[in-house]
């Protein structure tokens, strides 16, 4: 049953994403306000929901159930880096799907709002959790420095999040955005809308999982490396 | 409309790429590991 | 724990009143920065003065990671792996002891980039309670949250360059409530440093608990 269901979600992923585009694209209306620049919101919400809540919260918890005693397996560590890594592929899609509607709407390619500077800053926490995986080590070991690493960067987001709301709207002299890209929506479009959230989230968590198989067989690989080589090294040993 | 297609465009390439890769891996990962069995 | 962080504390500072590291290198390359920030930004009064706040910060960030790369340097030698051991330190207080010690040297950096920028950028001050708030609070969260980092970082040659993009990002609170809090503490300034200070507190406090919770955890695993 499990294994079908995970090979299904593949498939399902993309399918649902596939009409969510044509749905996006071609059958829905354009906007009063924004014309054809609403269909972006088929695409970028969603991406940022997965990136800035889904990834996050799942390498939050994988990592906090890595180091609590009870609950600490392998499993979660791999699970959080594969979160990670494929949630900074969406925050980047986020940032720049985010930046292509800002250009025509706000008339600039970038703007230091509180949403998007928080994202920006969350992009760079999250490489540096890919960049800190890569430092070579036992694996336990660096399971452990990863999980601690996601979990503080964690505890800090929600005070850069005030950091920065409270930058932009005190800041003197700071222009007033309306950062609320989302306009007015129903019917049609309210259901592409949700399509969207449910396309996207499927497609990360299927992503997660085939990263995930990826880590564990690599992993895998490693110990049968290594227990390759403490065999050969036995045999030198042993009398001919 | 240009930028909704730029917008479009950039997400699916980016995501069909990184698919590829990721796919890409998957398959090398499980050689290694049915050759090291 | 308590008698522990004494302990490291002194040593760590023992360490650098001997070498003079900080004082030789950490502090001429704050005062650097001031300079090359001044170049960069030109010689109009109105701009160094607008800027200051935020440069001194940044002038602090840039330093604080070089100084604890030391900081924790100091732990990776042989001998005092072997001391720290035989001693059987606790190593919550071994953190909030380099933590200390780090703080400390941090007040100093500050001290002297505030007489960089009141001398180079035309900076009046207003409300000296205010900056002494913020130099102090910001330099506790500052000294926890490196302490705690460099020790997730590694060995010594990864740690020199993944450090800063490790911990930085994580100081952007510091950054952002620091330079207002600064400024909000200079002559015609901004509003609402309490606010920014409030969040200077709670960085620190997090930082400092969950460094004292993890810096163990951490170190009995490498």
């Amino acid at each position: 049953m499990k294994r079908t269901l995970r090979r299904l979600l593949g498939p399902v992923a993309v399918a649902l994403v596939a009409l969510d585009v044509i749905l996006g694209l071609f059958v829905t209306p354009p906007d009063i306000e924004q014309g054809d620049l609403v269909r972006l919101v088929y695409i970028h919400p969603a991406l940022a929901w997965v990136a800035l809540y889904v990834a996050f919260a799942m390498a939050g918890i994988c990592s906090l159930l890595y180091l609590w005693p009870r609950t600490r397996s392998m499993t979660y560590d791999r699970l959080a880096a594969s979160a990670v890594e494929i949630g900074v592929v969406f925050t980047i899609l986020t940032l720049v799907t985010g930046s292509i509607w800002g250009r025509p709407t706000w008339g600039v390619w970038w703007t230091w709002d509180a949403r998007l500077t928080s994202t920006a800053l969350l992009a760079v926490m999250f490489l540096g959790y890919l960049a800190l995986r890569r430092v070579p080590a036992d694996p336990h070991v660096r399971a452990r420095r990863c999980a601690v690493a996601a979990l503080i960067a964690a505890v800090d987001v929600p005070i850069v999040h005030f950091s920065v709301i409270w930058w932009q709207t005190l800041h003197q002299g700071a222009t007033v955005l309306n950062s609320n890209l989302t306009p007015t929506i129903h019917g049609l479009m309210a259901w592409t809308l949700l399509l969207s959230f449910v396309a996207f989230t499927l497609l990360f968590l299927w992503m997660v999982l085939v990263r995930y198989e990826i880590e564990t067989l690599d992993e895998g690989e490693e110990d049968a490396e290594l227990a390759d080589a403490l065999e050969a090294r036995r045999q030198e040993g042993a009398p001919a | 409309m240009n930028y909704v297609i730029a917008g479009y465009t950039f997400t699916f390439v980016v995501l069909i790429s990184y698919g590829a890769s990721l796919a890409y891996r998957l398959r090398r990962a499980r050689r290694r590991a049915r050759g090291a069995k | 724990m308590w008698r522990d962080a004494g302990l490291v504390a002194g040593r760590d500072l023992r360490i650098e009143l001997r070498s003079r590291v900080a004082l030789w290198q950490i502090l001429p390359f704050a005062v650097l920065v001031l300079l090359l920030f001044a170049f960069a930004l030109g010689p109009s009064r109105q701009a160094l003065r607008q800027s200051a706040p935020g440069l001194f910060w940044l002038a602090v960030l840039f330093s604080s990671v070089l100084a604890a790369q030391r900081s924790i340097a100091i732990e990776g030698t042989p001998a005092t792996r072997e001391l720290t051991r035989l001693l059987g330190l606790d190593p919550a207080g071994i953190f909030l002891g380099k933590a200390l010690a780090l703080f400390v040297e941090l007040v100093v950096l500050e001290i002297v980039l505030l007489g960089g920028i009141v001398l180079l950028f035309h900076v009046s001050i207003a409300t000296w309670l205010l900056l002494l708030a913020t130099c102090l609070l910001a330099a506790i969260g500052l000294s926890s949250a490196s302490v705690l980092y460099g020790s997730l970082a590694g060995g010594a040659r990864t740690r020199a360059t993944l450090l800063p993009v490790l911990v930085l990002p994580v100081l952007a609170p510091v950054l952002i409530a620091g330079t207002r809090a600064l400024s909000a503490s200079f002559v015609g300034g901004g509003p609402d440093g309490l606010r920014w200070l409030s969040i200077l507190a709670v960085f620190a406090a997090v930082y400092t608990v969950l460094g004292i919770a993890l810096y163990g955890p951490l170190e009995e695993s490498s």
